[in-house]
């Protein structure tokens, strides 16, 4: 019995790893030249030393290196900031971008992505 | 007891949930968070194994500090074995008269065996040890010709230059 135990252990720990390498892997995209991603971002600062669109700017470029593609923004527009990348990213690509834009990358800012469209 | 479950309660859903979230946060690629929720595990982990030491050494000493069960003592102090005499012909002061005499013939014998080897020392170390001294002495010794009349040595070739008779 414990040894059945042991090589479920064994069996559900190497599936589970082997899972989690696979979700946080990082792989190359396949780009389409005349694609383009466009997200919009929001920014919520608790003691910033400067505006929301200062905000949004250093938090864009830390994240810009996340993903390759000329970016141009962020721009105000709506209810927060939009960038513009082209070609546009990946799945993986989004995966980090969005990780580095929610996560607390810089201190006293906090991103938010409201959407983020390719085409 | 509520407290200690209140405790347990809190220390497994602190664990659980960090635990679950670090990889939540490690699936989302944010590494930031992955990292603090990973130190509120340990934290939490070192937590719950300190309460639960602390309980279990607290349980040890209660076990140590019980006082034993009435009769039981009684019972062990019954069926330990007599005490053994372990030098039964001392405890009778009346057959000292068979130690004594030994003591004084091993003394006898002793004394005698040492009485010989003193002897045997003596006559067979004092020869040998003068002529070791002799020999030892040698090289503090005056030249048997003095110093000025050195005999020629062939040697002296080789310390400096020749000199003609004076």
């Amino acid at each position: 019995m414990k040894a059945l135990g042991a090589v479920v252990l064994v069996v559900v720990g190497v599936i589970g790893v082997d899972t989690l390498a696979d979700l946080t892997q990082s792989r190359p995209d396949a780009l389409a030249d005349d694609s383009t991603t466009v997200i919009a971002f929001d920014v919520g600062t608790r003691g910033y030393n400067g505006t929301d669109l200062d905000a949004a700017r250093a938090l864009w470029a830390v994240c810009a290196a996340s993903v390759s593609g000329a970016a141009t923004g962020p721009t105000a527009g709506g209810d927060g900031y939009a960038v513009s990348i082209s070609p546009a990213v990946g799945t993986t690509g989004s995966k980090r971008l969005v990780g580095c834009l929610e996560d607390g990358t810089l201190d006293r800012v906090q991103g938010h992505v409201e959407s983020m469209t390719s085409g | 007891m509520t407290t200690r479950l209140i405790r347990t309660l809190l220390g497994s859903l602190t664990l659980a949930a960090s635990g679950a979230y670090t990889f939540v946060y490690l699936y989302r690629w944010e590494w930031n968070r992955s990292l603090m929720s990973a130190a509120i595990f340990i934290a939490a982990e070192v937590a719950v194994m300190g309460s639960l030491l602390s309980h279990r050494l607290k349980v040890i000493g209660e076990r140590l500090d019980a006082p034993a069960p009435p009769g039981r003592l009684d019972r062990i102090h019954e069926a330990a074995p007599p005490p053994r005499a372990r030098f039964a012909w001392l405890a009778r002061p009346e057959r000292m008269n068979v130690f004594v005499p030994v003591l004084m013939g091993a003394g006898v014998l002793l004394s005698g065996i040492a009485w010989l080897v003193e002897r045997v020392a003596r006559v067979t170390v004092g020869p040998v040890a003068e002529r070791g001294l002799s020999a030892q002495l040698d090289g503090l010794g005056l030249p048997p010709r003095g110093f000025l009349a050195a005999e020629p040595d062939p040697l002296d070739l080789l310390r400096g230059p020749v000199r003609g008779p004076s």
